[in-house]
């Protein structure tokens, strides 16, 4: 029979997958919002003045979805480039979450040199520059911020 | 923020589970206590019964 001690210890490891599914659900849900949001917009379809003021470096189909990455403590300085249109490359760097400490700033960033450009629709440097509408990935993923960390919070009650 | 600033800084969203961090060590904590208890002032038996040694500090009265 276990020791109450041990006992006990079973029960605080269960409590700590608990809490590290509600940051990971929470991050991995998140992430998953950012991909889905982000646009993947191809450079000939756009308006031929849209091409005209086409930004620096040239937008790559794929590229901006396909390079989000994940980090915790600080957010990351590299730039993964990756040209991935399902991003799914993207959603595996979201995974790294799973081997991280549970209470921490967790970083879902992209570094793309545009990447301004893709949330706000604004370009920094041409003035009155704008992307059809703006896209908003971010500001979109953090309207259902509130109802990911309930999912979360609510998987995690089920963990035995 | 300059040109370059602008166009490199990092577009973001940050999940801040610190706040986590003093639970988890108070459940930690739990944990070192009672098998510090056990180890030192009771077992417990195949029944699930405390088994407990006297106390070392009685009082002058007992």
């Amino acid at each position: 029979m276990p020791t109450f001690a041990e006992q006990i210890a079973k029960h605080v490891a269960k409590y700590q997958r608990q809490l590290a599914h509600v940051t990971q659900g929470t991050v991995i849900m998140v992430g998953k919002a950012l991909v889905e949001r982000s646009p993947v917009g191809k450079w000939s379809k756009w308006s031929e003045m849209g091409q005209g003021l086409n930004p620096m470096p040239p937008y790559v189909a794929g590229e901006f979805v396909g390079s989000w990455a994940y980090s915790n403590g600080t957010v990351g300085k590299d730039y993964p480039a990756t040209i991935d249109a399902s991003g799914y490359k993207s959603m595996e760097r979201f995974m790294e979450v799973k081997a991280a400490p549970t209470a921490a700033r967790h970083f879902l960033y992209n570094n793309s040199p545009y990447a301004w450009v893709m949330e706000t629709g604004v370009h920094p440097l041409i003035k009155n520059w704008r992307l059809v509408s703006g896209n908003h990935p971010v500001q979109l993923a953090l309207m259902d911020s509130k109802m990911f960390v309930r999912t979360a919070v609510a998987q995690a009650r089920n963990i035995s | 923020m300059t040109d370059e600033d602008a166009t490199i800084a990092s577009l973001k969203i940050v999940v801040d589970s610190t706040q986590l961090d003093e639970a988890i060590k108070k459940l930690d904590y739990i944990v070192a206590a009672v098998e510090k208890i056990e180890k030192s002032i009771c077992k417990f038996n195949a029944d699930g019964m405390p088994e407990c040694r006297p106390s070392q500090n009685k009082s002058p009265s007992m």
